[in-house]
């Protein structure tokens, strides 16, 4: 199939797009308007060495290859492809495998998420309609195909998890995208300070897209006057999908997604930032997928740290986690280290060598008794029965010595966990093959 | 008419007036000078002589091992097959699990009181870089001399501690070798904020009191083309205010020492240490004519600082420093000479003397840049 568009801007020569719409997601959206990828009760959980569920692997960079849609639980989703949509093939013994993502009576389709009645009168949840299951070998969040990433040999693979061969099955993949028409130059990747799927330069540059009034031509005149430069599109370069070449009266050929034409920011400093959010209410990141955040959380922006999650009143949000080893150093790098759900979650809400002082400066960031687990976001429940907030496994805390937005005084508090009793186990909650060495660090998105 | 009478008078106060705040105001400028700086390296404070070991220099860490896996009662035959290994195989298991806690292996990184003490070798030299921190001079138990000042009573109990192991001797006596701290700190300056000194004076050419902030800054140190810390680049102090400190000062003969020494508190990364937390602050940078600055910082610091990022890398640690990590832990617990616990009598800090460089940088207030 051929589509012909044709942007129609005085003092701007339109180029007639010619693309493959073989695959079209319908719900990519070149604007921070991207739809949630998750509906409540559906997670998404990094696979495999992505959860660096043991210290001791989390050396370096964690690669985090796969993302997977999960249940509230964490456990991996599957598709079948001898499913259709609203009718799903596996029943009796097939089940007894591969249970049905059962939705609760509360569930309500969103998006690309629908619901449909299985022949016992459960409903299950489909996505873009394929009916989905989890897999009863799976033990562990960040499973796939019954491989835990709490199995070393998993944890220190580097690259996709090999996984055992299960005709017909799939895991329900949200990160990488596959199958997408895409410009060579531009890629999709997980931008943590966008919260989302974003579309990428060459250079891994956050892209963004013009959203405001007056079209192309507004673009290009606000652009020039502030720090947006045009997404540049090589000589040799072709219209794709739904992807479009726009020449300026300068003749620089810009790339334009869904008509709305494509920048970078000038205060992006590197991959992974997405400082020209806000900057104007034009002007959104150009996600592919945006993820769940709960109302009252929001990203700030801090010196030289990035985004960080933070209350809705602004105040910085922390997670306590244990120290990856990096002989690059890096810790107190832009963006910190890389998250560590598994080790997160051993953590728990537990503040083992937090007494004290320290006990009474670290806040519980309380979660509504009604929240329920979506995206990133998870709920734990401390001993004293209060919901608090989880993200990506790490419980989050607020701390008592920060007085407004941007304050980040309590990054960076370390806390040994160290007895000198020989005959008393040092136990932090979390597999550690060195000392004990927990510490507090902001919550990166 | 009254006006005019006194127009002479209102004339000399007006002119007197400006005269006057014009020198109020530009005096302090006119005469007050401020110079910063960036640590451009950073170690531990090592003066190695070949005699300051009298106990021998500490065996490679495989030697160790061995030694470590007698004294849990292994045959000498089992532990040579094992060690043949090294680093490979199942003895990797057994050293990591070393400890013992009612008879049962433990980590011995977790839990390094669990192991027995192998008992490092110590300085017992005559000279150590340093301060007298504890104010009682060549009275001053187990002190040293400074090589340079020729102070007696310097205090640096850390020197004695890791100066007997070939990664943390330094100059004379091993001059090629790269001192362990110092290498760290080259590789990964780059990913940490900087640390910055800012020397205040009425005229830095003269002698006279001084004041020196020593600060963290958001931003890390950039490098030239070959490795070195570029001079004249910018750094924006955090405003975080645990990394904030304000000393007084004197500048003589080109050296600025201080004239109070409260407590210093920097935050750090634990690729070093998680933060450079120091009693008795004590220091002496001497201005170089070239602009570069080069000195000394010590104090008491507590010496699970210290151990903390040597023993969380655990294994790891031990394979590529050679030093062994619960031995350390005992070393730090045992010479520790300051801060006793109220409870337990146990010293919590110990005598540490850092060296460092540093090149000229401008340091503004964080808010002075709109960069996020």
């Amino acid at each position: 199939m051929i589509r012909t568009g044709f942007i129609g801007v005085g003092g701007i020569v339109a180029i007639t797009a010619f693309g493959t719409l073989g695959y079209v997601l319908p719900s990519l959206a070149a604007s921070s308007e991207a739809p949630v990828a998750t509906p409540p009760g559906i997670t998404l959980q990094a696979l495999g060495a992505g959860q660096s569920s043991v210290m001791a692997f989390a050396l370096t960079e964690v690669p985090r290859t796969q993302i997977a849609f999960a249940d509230a639980k964490g456990m991996t989703l599957y598709t079948y492809d001898k499913d259709s949509p609203g009718k799903s093939r596996c029943a009796a013994a097939c089940t007894k495998f591969w249970p049905p993502a059962l939705a609760p009576r509360s569930a309500r389709a969103m998006g690309d998420w629908s619901l449909f009645k299985r022949g016992d009168g459960t409903r299950q949840w489909q996505y873009r309609g394929k009916p989905l299951y989890t897999f009863v070998r799976d033990t562990d969040v960040g499973s796939v195909f019954g491989v835990s990433p709490n199995r070393p040999a998993a944890a220190r693979t580097r690259g996709p998890v090999k996984q055992p061969q299960y005709p017909g099955w799939d895991s329900a993949l949200v990160f990488p995208l596959s199958g997408i028409p895409m410009p060579a130059s531009i890629a999709i990747r997980e931008v943590g300070d966008a919260n989302g799927l974003a579309f990428v330069d060459r250079d891994g540059m956050t892209i963004y897209a013009f959203k405001g009034r007056g079209g192309a031509k507004a673009a290009m005149r606000l652009a020039d006057q502030t720090q947006w430069k045009p997404l540049v599109a090589p000589a040799l370069a072709h219209p794709i999908g739904e992807w479009s070449i726009l020449t300026r009266r300068d003749g620089i050929r810009q790339w334009a997604f869904r008509g709305k034409l494509l920048f970078t920011f000038a205060g992006d400093q590197t991959s992974g930032d997405a400082n020209g959010i806000g900057v104007s209410k034009d002007w959104a990141a150009a996600l592919a997928v945006s993820f769940y955040m709960p109302p009252k959380v929001r990203l700030e922006q801090t010196l030289g740290r990035g985004k960080v999650l933070a209350t809705g009143e602004g105040l910085t949000l922390y997670r306590r986690d244990g120290i990856a080893i990096d002989y690059g150093g890096g810790q107190s790098a832009r963006h910190g280290v890389p998250i560590q759900p598994g080790v997160g979650r051993s953590i728990g809400v537990s503040l083992k060598g937090c007494e004290g002082a320290c006990l009474k400066a670290w806040h519980p960031f309380v979660a509504p008794a009604n929240a329920q687990p979506d995206g990133f976001w998870d709920i734990a429940i401390r001993p004293d029965g209060l919901h608090q907030w989880v993200y990506q496994g790490y419980a989050l805390y607020t701390f008592s010595g920060d007085a407004k937005p941007g304050d980040m005084n309590g990054n960076d508090i370390f806390n040994a966990v160290l007895s000198d009793n020989p005959n008393q186990l040092n136990d932090v909650g979390t597999p550690m093959t060195g000392t004990a060495n927990l510490y507090w660090t902001i919550a990166y998105p | 008419m009254k006006f005019f009478r006194y127009r002479p008078l209102i004339a000399l106060s007006v002119l007197a007036t400006v005269v006057l705040l014009t020198l109020a105001h530009a005096s302090p400028t006119a005469a007050s000078e401020t110079r910063s700086y960036v640590l451009s390296s950073f170690t531990d404070a090592a003066y190695s002589t070949k005699d300051d070991c009298p106990g021998g220099i500490d065996p490679d860490q495989t030697v160790q091992y061995a030694l470590d896996l007698a004294a849990l009662g292994m045959p000498q035959d089992q532990i040579k097959k094992l060690m043949a290994g090294y680093p490979n195989g199942p003895v990797v298991g057994l050293l990591i699990n070393r400890g013992r806690i009612n008879g049962k292996p433990v980590n011995a990184y977790t839990n390094p009181a669990s192991v027995i003490d192998p008992k490092l070798h110590m300085v017992d030299g005559r000279y150590a870089y340093g301060f007298n921190l504890d104010g009682k001079g060549a009275n001053s138990p187990n002190s040293f001399e400074d090589p340079v000042t020729h102070e007696s009573g310097i205090d640096n109990q850390l020197f004695r501690v890791f100066g007997c192991h070939k990664n943390f001797r330094g100059p004379p006596a091993n001059a090629t070798a790269p001192m362990y701290y110092g290498a760290e700190w080259s590789q990964a300056r780059p990913t940490f904020p900087a640390w910055s000194i800012t020397i205040s004076g009425d005229d830095l050419s003269r002698d006279g009191p001084v004041t020196v902030s020593i600060d963290r800054s958001i931003d890390s140190v950039l490098l030239d083309a070959q490795g070195n810390t570029e001079s004249f680049t910018t750094f924006r102090r955090d405003p975080d205010p645990r990394s904030r400190n304000v000393f007084q000062g004197q500048l003589e003969h080109g050296v600025v020492t201080l004239t109070d020494h409260h407590d210093l508190h920097l935050v750090g990364d634990p690729i070093l240490m998680n933060d450079l937390d120091l009693s008795h602050t004590h220091f002496r940078m001497t201005l170089e004519p070239n602009g570069n600055a080069d000195g000394l910082i010590g104090g008491y610091q507590p010496w699970m600082e210290i151990f903390l990022p040597l023993g969380q890398a655990g294994i790891g640690f031990e394979e590529f420093q050679g030093i062994d990590v619960p031995g350390l832990y005992y070393a730090l617990r045992r010479l520790a000479d300051a801060d006793p616990d109220p409870k337990t009598g146990a010293n919590r800090r110990i005598s540490v003397a850092w060296q460092f460089t540093a090149v000229p940088a401008f340091v503004v207030h964080a808010q002075s840049t709109a960069r996020p």
